[in-house]
């Protein structure tokens, strides 16, 4: 019944999404096949996630388990046929067979690749390189460090309980506050289709992320040829495909945001209808990543300028009128697909924005996490940089530090490195020689970039992965740079771009065919627990089991069990729940001292508990733990240093 | 498109001032990055344990 509810769902939001966006685009004007994609992705993500946003509203006021995929396809329906009714009177030719197939035949015309045959073949090997790194990643299970720690966990939960209120079992952990799109596409997936192709459902944010970098680059005046290297740089920036490679939620705000910088900055309608369709894709794009909001601020005061300068005539009221319109437009869209994230944590935890705090948020009487306060912290740019000046050579030098490999950190790349500062140097020679105002786009791109920096610095918690948000507005520069240059420069630069790019997705694909020998040819870890290394007992745990995870946080995911039949209390609520102690070991290490109180248990509902290593365990009275499965080998059969253990909990009558 | 090196001065010097940095830089990526390094160092641990292996 739930992939049957599935299926309708897709198929519902899909199709309404095609006669919304055939609507639009009649009302647009002559459109173009980018313009076209991205108005569809907005209104399908939209829809889709629009549906489980109505139900978490429902479950928030009643606390009823409504958030499930057959409620889910009941909206879709009843509020696309409302909308389809109002359409069709509107609009008779809407659902007309002979113009549909005539617009489907133009739209597989426009499919074909643009540019020159260069940047086409590079395009083709770009699509073959992630087909294949699709079918190693459908091999194995989703994979990722904040994935398996909480971004899967949220998503299990999430349908297990049907609930989208924040997840807590004894205290908040942070990251459940989060907003969860990423969990919502994800646990939709799981409940739908086989866990192994859940593993590669990343790398679908990459087409809305690239098709709006090279309709960005359009925007510019750059041609298709830059415009498409632009994109493909963008796209193989390895700090950003890492995460396609995974279940997480670094993609999918990178693909919203840069939709939400096409609509705004680019207006290819030139009408409101681009601030509606720029607001739900900056909405989304915060649904993803939170920290996409300085990003949208940014997009919201090009708006504002720009329906300032456009209303310099008529009388103050009209002016007024004018300025206020437009960024509202922008504005209410955005609440439309990013309210329910802020109505929950307001609701749930006194601070719409939860975990994230600045001082004056006090005056409001916002609350503060305690636990998120507690890891933000400058030291952890040294992971990366041995100064904070060492940032602006960072692109050059990406250190290693002595026990990391390079599948430890994923840096900016060659593509990055070569053409990002060139193009952010160009831009601003052409603002000083007041060449950009026939390109404004530009120069808002540029301001986006430097304002999206300028906030990371300010953080004060500089990791790399942070500052993505800025990449999607910089590297569409590149494809103005490129158009600056003529006759053999143009030919070498776009050279250097195809050198680069090829060379990322080389580093890219070989990396991941080592990791995929190393786990299947040599390892042979088809199965989920040799996958995850943990005892295939959790796989076979009577129907409500719950378990608690005393090893590392990451075995968060895997401890559901195959068919995600387990209840977890994870790492950092085992934790707190229990005063375990890490014994100076990292946060995200296995406790090494656990004290077992059988109320604190019973409060939890546990009834197994994973323990890694050797930790003391320390049960009252009330509590007898029985080892029931065990693995003390790793995939080669070496003996594992920090063996992983399963009990029993028995507690006395 | 303005192309406003060649418009202003007669050549595209504009163009060809980003061509230079871009390939300096790209350069200087290759040599320096200590993941490049890290990336061969990585690859030949590899291809020797593949070859290790498949003599076994």
């Amino acid at each position: 019944v739930n992939a049957f509810a599935s299926i309708i769902y897709l198929l519902v939001c899909g199709m309404g999404s095609a006669m919304l966006t055939r609507w639009a685009m009649s009302r647009s004007g002559p459109g173009n096949g980018v313009l076209r994609f991205e108005t569809w992705t907005v209104f399908f993500f939209t829809s889709f996630f629009g549906g489980f946003y109505i139900l978490g509203y429902i479950n928030l006021a009643t606390d009823f388990p409504v958030v499930d995929s057959l409620f889910a396809s009941v909206i879709a329906l009843v509020v696309f046929t409302g909308f389809g009714l109002r359409l069709v009177k509107k609009m008779p030719g809407l659902l007309r067979q002979g113009e549909n197939s005539g617009r489907s035949h133009n739209a597989v015309m426009q499919l074909s690749l643009p540019g020159n045959t260069l940047t086409r073949t590079l395009a083709m090997a770009s699509i073959v390189i992630f087909a294949l790194i699709a079918l190693m990643l459908i091999a194995g299970f989703p994979r990722g460090y904040e994935p398996q720690s909480y971004h899967l966990p949220v998503a299990v939960h999430i349908f297990q309980v049907h609930s989208l209120k924040v997840w807590s079992v004894w205290t908040t952990d942070f990251t459940h506050a989060f907003p969860a799109n990423a969990s919502i596409y994800f646990g939709f997936l799981l409940g739908l289709v086989s866990e192994h192709l859940v593993a590669a459902a990343g790398l679908v944010f990459l087409i809305p992320l690239g098709v709006g970098a090279y309709g960005i680059g359009r925007a510019t005046g750059a041609d298709e040829t830059a415009s498409l290297l632009s994109s493909l740089g963008l796209v193989t920036i390895p700090i950003l495909v890492a995460p396609a490679f995974e279940a997480g939620s670094d993609v999918g705000g990178a693909a919203f945001l840069a939709i939400a910088i096409y609509f705004a900055v680019a207006r290819p309608s030139g009408r409101q209808w681009d601030l509606v369709l720029s607001g739900l894709a900056a909405g989304l794009a915060f649904g993803f990543k939170s920290l996409h909001l300085i990003g949208i601020a940014f997009l919201f005061l090009v708006i504002l300028r720009q329906a300032w300068s456009q209303s310099l005539q008529g009388t103050a009221l009209e002016r007024l009128w004018g300025t206020v319109r437009a960024p509202s437009l922008f504005l209410a869209s955005t609440f439309a697909t990013s309210g329910f994230w802020l109505v929950r944590n307001y609701v749930q935890l006194g601070n719409p924005l939860y975990p994230v705090y600045v001082p004056m948020f006090g005056i409001l009487g916002w609350t503060k996490a305690m636990d998120f306060a507690a890891i933000t912290s400058q030291n952890w740019q040294f992971a990366w940089v041995n100064s904070s000046a060492e940032w602006f050579v960072y692109p050059w030098l990406e250190r290693l530090r002595a026990s990391e490999d390079v599948f430890h950190k994923h840096g900016l790349g060659p593509f990055f490195a070569a053409t990002v500062p060139v193009a952010c140097l160009t831009v601003l020679i052409g603002a000083l020689k007041r060449e950009t105002k026939k390109s404004p786009v530009t120069i808002a791109l540029f301001g986006g970039g430097l304002f999206v920096l300028a906030f990371w610095w300010l953080l004060n918690d500089r990791q790399p992965r942070y500052l993505m948000g800025a990449l999607v507005f910089l590297v569409p520069l590149v494809a103005w740079t490129m158009d600056q240059a003529t006759g053999f420069s143009r030919r070498v630069f776009e050279y250097i771009a195809a050198l680069c790019i090829s060379s990322a997705l080389l580093m890219t694909f070989s990396l991941e065919l080592v990791e995929f020998g190393t786990r299947f040819i040599y390892g042979r870890q088809f199965t989920r627990w040799a996958f995850y290394q943990y005892p295939a007992m959790i796989d076979r745990l009577p129907p409500e089991s719950t378990v608690v995870n005393l090893g590392h946080r990451t075995r968060n995911y895997s401890l559901f069990g195959e068919t995600h039949q387990n209840r977890v209390v994870v790492h950092a609520e085992a934790l707190s729940a229990l005063q375990a102690s890490l014994e100076g070991r990292g946060a995200d290490e296995a406790p090494q001292i656990v004290p077992l109180s059988h109320l604190v248990l019973h409060r939890i509902g546990a009834t197994h508990l994973v323990t890694e290593g050797y930790p003391k365990l320390i049960p009252d009275e009330c509590v007898e733990l029985q080892k029931i499965a065990g693995l003390d080998k790793d995939i080669f059969g070496n003996p594992l240093s920090d063996p992983i253990s399963l009990y029993r909990i028995k507690f006395c009558n | 498109m303005s192309h406003f090196g060649k418009e202003n001065q007669g050549t595209n010097w504009f163009g060809a001032l980003a061509v230079w940095l871009s390939g300096i830089s790209m350069l200087a990526y290759f040599l320096f990055s200590e993941t490049v390094r890290g990336y061969f160092t990585f690859l030949a641990k590899t291809l020797n344990k593949t070859v290790e292996v498949l003599l076994k």
